[in-house]
């Protein structure tokens, strides 16, 4: 390609030049310098397609050059197979290791969530789970937050009259995590339960619709139970495809005063 | 090579201007319009060539290797190109010459037969 650089380079000046010197030798054979130049102009042609055609010498040429590269690769890959297979393998591992980090840098870093508010969402980070007491001692409390919810993830075993026994992942969540989260109900769903604790074991699950707000084409098949504890009923909700805070969200204070909040108690804390 | 188009004069056949090119280099480097006015006078104003043409052709044949540049300053004390030929475009326009002699020969040989001569 520098090749092709200082050929091209200069390239104007030799056309000009050219131009001129023909329009000179028409002035020596007594043409007047309009005439001279205008002739000058006639012999040479297509000032425009001249250069065009020469600088696609070195277009072709380029292009040629990576044909013959690729050719000189593939021969030499073919005489040490060896080599190739290792080269592969090398170039394989380097592309999946850097998809695969960049797959989870892009989950956790740039995704957004699909929260109609995520900015505004905030996970109250505890080493410990949060107990029901904590919760009920923060919720309203906590300066700079609209809302807060408490809810904890959790897998049980699940069988729906005589049909087999499925292991789902449950949510025990308190009433006020569709408004913090922004999910409208498409259906009956959760009875607020006050001040109950959230324990208890599943039963009697029927299916539900639920959307979120910012993504109209989000939707996840929800199962709802109601149990009763103690006396005191309960909702506990088994999520597909509903992506809740993790814990890396953001861990520590809210990120503005209007911020929504919830609280989370969960194992991944 | 001329500003005129008289009836006595031919059009370069495709593929010819480089092999022109090659035989006045051989003479030694030249530039751009110095290669144009050789051409025209050494076929006795027949050859009719656009000019333009001769820079494409130019750089095909620096492309492969058979003509180099040096930078110099022309009669118009302009930057300019001299062009000269390689050993590898010697020995191309020796090639390029015997094809075109068995070309003509063989051309000739169909349009003037043996017995009309």
């Amino acid at each position: 390609m520098k090749r092709a650089r200082r050929a091209l380079d200069g390239l104007d000046d030799d056309i000009r030049d050219h131009i001129e010197s023909e329009t000179q030798d028409n002035i020596d054979r007594g043409m007047a310098p309009e005439e001279a130049r205008r002739q000058a102009m006639l012999a040479f042609g297509n000032v425009a397609l001249a250069k065009e055609d020469a600088r696609a010498v070195w277009r072709w040429q380029w292009i040629e050059q990576l044909v013959q590269d690729g050719r000189y690769a593939f021969r030499s890959l073919r005489r040490r197979p060896a080599y190739a297979l290792l080269s592969i393998l090398t170039l394989a591992l380097g592309i999946g290791g850097t998809a695969a980090v960049y797959g989870v840098a892009r989950s956790v870093l740039l995704a957004p969530l699909p929260f109609a508010h995520e900015r505004e969402l905030g996970v109250f980070w505890k080493k410990t789970d949060w107990t029901h007491e904590e919760y009920l001692h923060i919720r309203g409390r906590v300066p700079g937050f609209r809302q807060v919810a408490l809810f904890r993830q959790r897998d049980v075993i699940v069988r729906e009259g005589d049909g087999p026994a499925r292991l789902v992942r449950v949510v025990s969540a308190s009433a006020e995590l569709f408004d913090v989260l922004g999910f409208r109900l498409l259906g009956a769903l959760v009875e607020p339960f006050g001040e109950q604790d959230l324990g208890g074991d599943a039963r009697d699950v029927a299916p539900v619709d639920l959307r979120a707000d910012a993504h109209e084409d989000l939707t996840a098949a929800l199962e709802r139970e109601d149990a009763e504890t103690e006396g005191h009923p309960q909702a506990q909700l088994a999520l597909r495809g509903l992506q809740l805070p993790e814990a890396h969200v953001s861990p520590g204070p809210p990120r503005s005063p209007a911020a929504r909040s919830s609280t989370r108690g969960g194992r991944a804390c | 090579m001329s500003t005129r188009r008289s009836p006595e004069r031919v059009e370069l056949l495709q593929g010819t201007l480089d092999l022109l090119v090659l035989r006045t280099l051989r003479f030694g480097p030249a530039h751009g319009h110095a290669i144009a006015k050789a051409i025209e006078r050494g076929s006795d104003d027949v050859l009719l060539v656009e000019q333009g043409s001769l820079y494409p052709a130019l750089h095909r044949l620096i492309e492969r290797g058979f003509v180099t540049f040096d930078d110099g300053t022309s009669e118009n004390n302009r930057r300019a190109k001299f062009y000269r030929l390689t050993p590898k475009g010697r020995r191309q326009l020796d090639v390029e010459t015997s094809k075109w002699e068995a070309l003509a020969r063989a051309v000739g040989r169909i349009l003037r037969p043996a017995g009309q001569q």
